[in-house]
């Protein structure tokens, strides 16, 4: 009995020592990116031709397929709302519930899942490889913080990007939501068009904008974590992938949820 | 990829989403900013369940403008609604639209006419909007008179919803049933029923019952035999022979009426009369004379006695 306790204790001893180490290292990655945030505002302290690589990856070359998904987005949340509303004869109360799903909730929600799969994967894939090459490790010894030197570029992109693909997106998923109205319910574009600028303002908007900053930071911090921990092997490098992506849809999806309570206090 | 191409591509990405944010932005709300409007207050002296912030404010089903604030005043329970009503709506023959001035004075002229502001459901999800609207009759009593504004802002007076009419009517119907005496009703005609009952199983009534039932069977036989007997065509003819009589019952008459005209009524009259007194006087004799013959059968022989003549 005393032997089942003794070693029930040391268990919880190991546990509690693994989670401290597990948790040691992603905030050890986040006080490292926030020390060297300073280093935007100096001169040259931001790598300009690797910020135009990121912005060009993670904003030009996502447009496409961020307009398609999220129109088509805008079609489906159309159709499902109309069969439903047309129930009740409220086919116009489509352009209400497809502007706020798409302003608040998808849009931001849609470009982010876009955004993990092409730039958080390719973060944490870039990142193993440099460490595989061990060019991460040249950097150090040349006296480079590999995490300013590295994470800056695409964090910045990122946050400029996402923001701007998710307007481009929350407009399209409108547009999805206006074509079901006019084609599939008959409704008149100018009484769709002005119930959607009724109902809707530039707040709402702009906080579904602010949640897509969130999610930027968190998609990048969370690709860059999983790349900088890459285990040095080929294959190690596809695991930091993947548990990039896993990751951050995970906290994309907790901290849309808490975003949304956060604004359900203030009234939005 | 070269640096310039990038570049234009990059400019064109950042810049086409600042254009479109502003864009959005300017439809979503900023266009409002630049909309000429005027503040008006009204107050409600009732539940606005329904209306917030933004709701619309209408005249008479046309979109005029929103709900700016909602205020309670502690004091008089009362809901003190801001509203701002749009200018552009409010023209004269399709010319400009009014000024801020122009349509105050307008809104203070048609409150003399009736202009009041009421809660109206949007639909079915229970939102409201305000209504303002003509009122055919209105209580002075139910409108929720002029309060203190600031002298830039006009006052509309409201009157209660028609929900809250509905409500107030229902009350009273239901005010007016549960003063009606259910309880006594239905003791007095619990006891009506067990008196009718106890009146019903009486033998007496039982019996009439039963007499009643008897005759009515022999009324029918009777009725039965009248038609057995007399057919329709014997009606007839007793009908024909009936109104024949009657025609020489009433020629009789007639000839009656002339001949007792021609008659001398008063003289035959006088004649009857001393007949009468006459024969009045022989009936006395006679009976004088049985009642002395009762007395005195022998004088019928032998005369009246002696002592009588003298």
């Amino acid at each position: 009995m005393k032997h089942d306790v003794n070693r029930g204790l040391i268990r919880l001893a190991l546990h509690y020592r693994d989670f401290r180490e597990k948790m040691r290292a992603p905030l050890e990655f986040i006080g490292a990116v926030s020390g060297a945030l300073p280093l935007l505002f100096r001169k040259k302290g931001l790598r300009k031709k690797e910020f135009r690589y990121y912005l060009d990856l993670c904003g030009v070359q996502s447009l496409p397929i961020t307009l398609l998904i999220t129109f088509l987005m805008g079609c489906v949340l159309g159709i499902q709302s109309a069969l439903q509303l047309t129930k009740f004869g409220a086919e116009i109360f489509t352009a209400d519930l497809v502007g706020f799903a798409v302003l608040k909730e998808f849009g931001p929600l849609m470009v982010a899942i876009i955004l993990t799969g092409r730039a958080g994967s390719a973060f944490a894939a870039e990142l193993g490889t440099m460490k595989v090459n061990e060019e991460i490790s040249a950097l150090e010894t040349m006296g480079i913080r590999p995490v300013g030197y590295l994470v800056l570029p695409k964090l910045t992109a990122m946050v400029i990007a996402m923001p701007l693909l998710t307007i481009f997106g929350d407009v399209a998923g409108i547009f999805g939501g206006l074509t079901i109205g006019i084609t599939l319910m008959d409704l008149p574009f100018a009484a769709y068009w002005s119930r959607t600028i009724d109902v809707l303002d530039g707040i709402t908007m702009m906080l579904g904008v602010f949640k897509s900053v969130v999610f930027a930071v968190l998609i990048t911090v969370s690709g860059c974590y999983y790349g900088f921990r890459s285990s040095s092997d080929a294959q190690g490098v596809g695991r930091s992938a993947t548990q990039a992506v896993v990751a951050s849809i995970f906290y994309v999806i907790v901290a849309d949820a808490m975003l949304t309570v956060l604004y359900s206090f203030i009234g939005y | 990829m070269d640096e310039n191409k990038q570049n234009i591509r990059l400019g064109i990405f950042v810049a086409g989403g600042l254009l479109l944010l502003l864009a959005t932005l300017f439809y979503l709300g900023l266009s409002s900013l630049f909309v000429k409007k005027i503040t008006v207050n009204t107050a409600f002296n009732e539940s606005v369940q329904g209306l917030t912030i933004g709701s619309s404010v209408k005249y008479r089903g046309v979109p005029i403008g929103t709900v700016s604030d909602i205020v309670i005043d502690p004091e008089d329970r009362i809901i003190e609604v801001e509203m701002e009503i749009q200018l552009k709506n409010f023209s004269a023959n399709g010319k400009d639209a009014f000024t801020g001035d122009a349509l105050i004075q307008y809104l203070k002229k048609e409150i003399h006419r009736g202009l009041r502001c009421r809660l109206e459901f949007s639909g079915i999800t229970g939102m409201k909007y305000i209504d303002l609207n003509y009122a055919e009759k209105i209580d002075p009593n139910a409108v929720v008179a002029e309060r203190m504004t600031p002298d830039s802002q006009l006052f509309l007076p409201s009157r209660p919803s028609s929900f809250t009419d509905l409500s107030a009517t229902m009350i009273t119907a239901l005010d007016t049933i549960s003063k009606i005496p259910f309880a006594r009703i239905g003791e007095d005609l619990q006891h009506s029923l067990e008196k009718f009952t106890e009146i019903v199983s009486d033998p007496a009534i039982r019996s009439t019952l039963a007499h009643i039932s008897e005759t009515a069977e022999r009324v029918e036989s009777m009725v039965d035999n009248f038609a057995r007997t007399f057919d329709e065509q014997e009606l007839a003819s007793i009908r024909e022979e009936l109104t024949a009589s009657l025609k020489s019952f009433r020629k009789l008459s007639e000839k009656l009426e002339e001949q007792s005209q021609h008659l001398d009524v008063a003289g035959t009259q006088s004649d009857l009369q001393s007949l009468m007194f006459q024969l009045k006087e022989t009936a006395e004799s006679i009976q004088t004379l049985a009642d002395y013959l009762e007395t005195d059968p022998q004088s019928i022989l032998y005369g009246k006695s002696k002592q009588d003549r003298e």
